[in-house]
């Protein structure tokens, strides 16, 4: 299974817009990779409920900045979620492993 | 005998008179016939609502049971019938238990119609099963067959796997397989292989399934074999002369040689002999005067003929020493172009100087024969036929050769793209995205390997479809080694003057690979010793490539052996026929490149990416250190393994006995510099930008169109400030401090923001408004970045 960050830096390398191929594009495009987040702020992006939001941050294994609010940063969001979308991100993706 | 004088009491013999039969040869024949069941031939069940449905069912019982209990048994003791063994004998005598068709259907799992109408003596045995009144005499009517249980379990057992048990462990998609075996299988090996859909005859399929994948499809139309209406003399001349021609031996006559050239590989030499095949065929349909016959039904055959026209041409007694200018002219018919006539005749005359040679042979061997022994012959009439038949070859090809070669119609425009082009066209396939006139590529990310290796390496696709990946790529060979299998990376080290190994993953890893002197075109272009370096990017993306092929080969297969490039994945030893199979998906394609104008889409061919490789290391290449520039010219042949010379009346500046005798071999180092300065760019939009301005600096104004700067993938790229602030003048310098100022205070802000806790404290931002801020102060991030970069560039120009 490939990485965020490998997948980011097939794309980068080979020219490709990671953009055209990840989603949902609301994380991706708009969270920034060092900020903090609380669960509440990706719920908004990605149009979730806290409680499915939170799920998913622990299933990628997200690693956890304070568990009171439930907050990490933009980048172990994106790494969980990349995770969790895997499946459909990498369905067009033309380099997969 | 009369059925009286058995030995039957009168009730039955009455009976049996009734039904017509007076002698004992007659009830015998109708056993043999028909059975036990043959009794009630004239009484047929009705069907249940009749009223004496029940009346009839009795007398055909009492009848058919006083026939088997007293007729039969008393004609197989007189020696009538033969005597056949029961059920229970073959089971005692043989030790293996039998069961009724019921139980044998259930058994193999299907119905006892299919299995008695397509099962039997096809996958059980005839070995496996007993027939009645021929092996046995069976105890009830219906009984036709018996089974012996062991055979049908060992049946069973091997055909206990679906297809996608079978899939999985060939390591193919169970669909795909699937298509294969009924694509390719027939009609009675599907049997063999099929039990029903669900059970599948697993080692069967698995021993043959390379071969069968390697079958041609049952439509593939073969090509037609034309030697059939030659003479043996013929067929045998052609043989000789290409076995001679690839030995390497000239062709002379009189004692002048005329084609001193060898044909250098079996592939050409198949080549001109279909074509050599299809001249004599068009000449004997014009001797026969048919009409018509050059319509061309594929690339490479001719219409059917009729059987009277064919018998037209058997009776033909042709012999090449008639051979003159009317056979020329009908092998010219159906030819449109002056060229193609040209290449007719190039084929055509070694062939006709090879026969001459042999008959001069032969006309010395005689004369010599002459004089050493009583043989009569006339050796002034035979040398005289001899050069008239030349001269009569010679004026036939003279004459009706056309001399002079005509202007194409759409005369070839050659493409010569830059960096932003390979870019794009790499981009464009990868993507795969279609309208529905051309249809999606099967495996794009090897449409795109294709394109890239010959973008970046300048390879022909005729040494395209020849590498191998044991043989000519330079692979990790040791299977315990993590990366077996793979392209090896080097970097180039100043200090040992040559490369050095580093990992796998090195972004910055260079590859090599060999077009060794066998597989190069003509035999006259192999790499140098060094090998063809592969810059990195494509270093990696053959290794993404490799990854994929090994995954779709068959789990029998190691890894690292094969062809690089096959017409069937599944298979490592499936090369393409042909090369321009590999590079069909191009016509298809071309209209999909954005960087194509519409005159260039008609003539945009694989052959373009050698022209691009070479002319951009040559053209299109700036380097900074004098001496190396010096070296891009030599650096283009050997990365294209070509000697520049005219080229479509264009003599470029070096002559090839320059470069070939009078200058040292180009250096490894060397020839790493002036590729790390041509072909090792970034396919990222902004940093080719960037790249160009320094390797290319006049080449930046060709790019048409937008300049794609904007946010596109802004967000990944790190902007590199490599470029000295110092060289900025005064003026440009205040300006260019205080936007700098600014994007270390937005930085500091985005920083704060960041942080739920001190964004609330500092900025009395909370949950949504936190957010819209943070995407707000990365816009005027990006922004001024980008002001910053003009203003640089600006002062810099």
């Amino acid at each position: 299974m490939m990485s965020y960050t490998d997948f980011m830096d097939y794309c980068q390398r080979m020219g490709l817009d990671p953009f055209s191929y990840l989603m949902p594009t609301n994380v991706f495009k708009k969270v920034d990779d060092n900020a903090q987040y609380e669960t509440s702020d990706i719920a908004e992006y990605m149009e979730l409920s806290d409680r499915q939001v939170r799920r998913i941050l622990l299933k990628g294994k997200a690693k956890l900045i304070r568990m009171k609010p439930f907050t990490c940063t933009g980048l172990e969001v994106k790494q969980a979620v990349f995770q969790n979308y895997y499946k459909y991100i990498m369905n067009n993706f033309p380099l997969k492993k | 005998m009369e059925i009286d004088k058995v030995g039957f009491n009168h009730r039955l013999v009455s009976m049996l008179n009734d039904l017509g039969f007076h002698t004992v040869e007659e009830l015998v024949e109708l056993f043999n016939k028909m059975g036990y069941e043959g009794i009630n031939k004239d009484l047929p069940l009705p069907s249940t609502d009749d009223p004496d449905y029940m009346h009839i069912k009795n007398r055909r019982r009492d009848r058919l049971a006083s026939f088997k209990k007293r007729v039969v048994p008393r004609l197989i003791e007189l020696g009538y019938i033969e005597d056949l063994p029961s059920p229970e004998q073959i089971e005692q005598e043989t030790g293996r238990k039998l069961l009724g068709i019921v139980d044998a259907a259930k058994i193999i799992k299907c119905d006892p119609g299919t299995l008695e109408q397509n099962y039997l003596g096809t996958i059980i045995k005839e070995t496996s099963y007993i027939v009645a009144y021929e092996d046995f005499l069976p105890h009830k009517v219906q009984q036709k067959y018996l089974f012996f249980e062991d055979d049908l379990k060992e049946i069973s057992s091997r055909y206990a796997f679906n297809l996608t048990e079978i899939a999985s462990e060939l390591n193919i998609n169970s669909k795909n397989l699937a298509q294969t075996l009924k694509r390719k299988l027939s009609d009675e090996e599907m049997k063999f292989a099929q039990l029903n859909m669900r059970h599948w005859n697993k080692e069967w399929i698995v021993n043959n399934i390379e071969e069968i994948i390697s079958r041609k499809n049952k439509s593939y139309l073969e090509g037609v074999d034309y030697t059939i209406y030659f003479s043996n003399q013929l067929n045998s001349l052609i043989d000789s002369y290409f076995k001679d021609r690839l030995k390497g031996v000239e062709i002379e006559f009189d004692g002048k040689t005329y084609f001193p050239e060898p044909i250098k590989k079996e592939t050409a030499a198949k080549r001109y002999r279909g074509a050599l095949e299809r001249y004599f065929y068009k000449v004997l349909c014009g001797r026969a005067g048919i009409e018509n016959y050059w319509g061309m039904v594929t690339k490479n055959s001719f219409r059917e003929l009729m059987p009277e026209e064919e018998a037209r041409i058997r009776e033909l007694n042709f012999d090449l020493s008639q051979f003159e200018s009317n056979d020329l002219l009908s092998i010219y018919k159906g030819l449109k172009s002056d060229g193609s006539k040209k290449a007719c005749t190039n084929v055509l005359k070694p062939f006709l100087y090879y026969y001459l040679m042999k008959r001069e042979e032969e006309y010395y061997e005689k004369l010599e024969r002459s004089y050493n022994e009583s043989f009569v012959f006339d050796s002034k009439m035979e040398r005289d036929k001899l050069f008239l038949m030349k001269r009569r070859f010679d004026k036939a090809l003279k004459n009706e050769t056309p001399t002079k070669a005509s202007k194409p119609l759409n005369p070839r425009v050659k493409f010569y793209g830059t960096r932003k082009d390979i870019v794009e066209c790499f981009k464009t396939l990868l993507r795969n995205e279609v309208g529905a006139i051309n249809g999606g590529l099967r495996f794009p990310i090897k449409s795109a390997a294709v394109m890239l290796t010959g973008f970046l390496t300048g390879i022909r696709p005729l040494e395209m479809i020849e590498i191998d990946i044991d043989k000519h790529l330079d692979i990790e060979k040791d299977p315990n080694h993590p990366d077996f299998g793979f392209l090896k990376k080097y970097l180039f080290s100043e200090t040992e003057n040559d490369f050095v190994r580093t990992n796998i993953n090195d972004p910055e890893g260079w590859s090599r690979l060999w077009i060794d002197e066998e597989i190069s075109k003509g035999t006259y272009s192999p790499s140098p010793e060094y090998g063809t370096i592969i810059v990195p990017r494509l270093a990696d993306f053959l290794n993404y490539y490799l990854r994929w092929l090994y995954g779709r080969q068959l789990s029998k297969f190691d890894k690292g052996k094969g062809y690089l490039f096959r017409s069937d994945e599944r298979i490592p030893s499936m090369q393409y026929r042909n090369p321009n199979s590999l590079t069909t998906f191009i016509r298809r394609w071309r209209h999909e490149f954005p960087f194509l104008d519409p005159e260039e889409v008609s003539n945009f061919a694989y052959y373009e990416t050698r022209h691009t490789v070479n002319n951009l290391i040559i053209n299109k290449t700036l380097i900074r250190d004098p001496q190396i520039n010096e070296w891009k010219v030599r650096v283009a042949e050997i990365h294209c393994r070509h000697s520049i010379g005219n080229d479509q009346g264009f003599t470029h500046s070096l002559s090839s006995i320059n470069k070939e005798h009078y200058q040292e071999a180009v250096p490894l180092k060397i020839y790493y510099s002036v590729l790390k300065n041509a072909l090792d760019f970034p396919f990222e939009h902004s940093k080719l930008i960037k790249w160009e301005k320094v390797n290319n600096p006049l080449g930046v104004a060709e790019y048409k169109g937008k300049d794609l700067s904007d946010g596109e993938v802004m967000n990944e790229v790190q902007i590199e400030t490599e470029e000295p602030i110092q060289t900025i003048n005064e003026v440009d310098f205040e300006a260019f401090e205080a936007l700098n100022l600014e994007l270390q205070k937005n930085k500091e802000m985005l920083q704060t923001l960041g942080i739920p806790r001190l964004a609330k404290k500092e900025y009395g931002l909370e949950k949504k408004d936190r957010l819209s801020k943070i995407e707000e102060v990365k816009k005027i991030i990006a922004n001024l970045e980008n002001d910053m970069d003009k203003l640089k560039e600006r002062s810099l120009t």
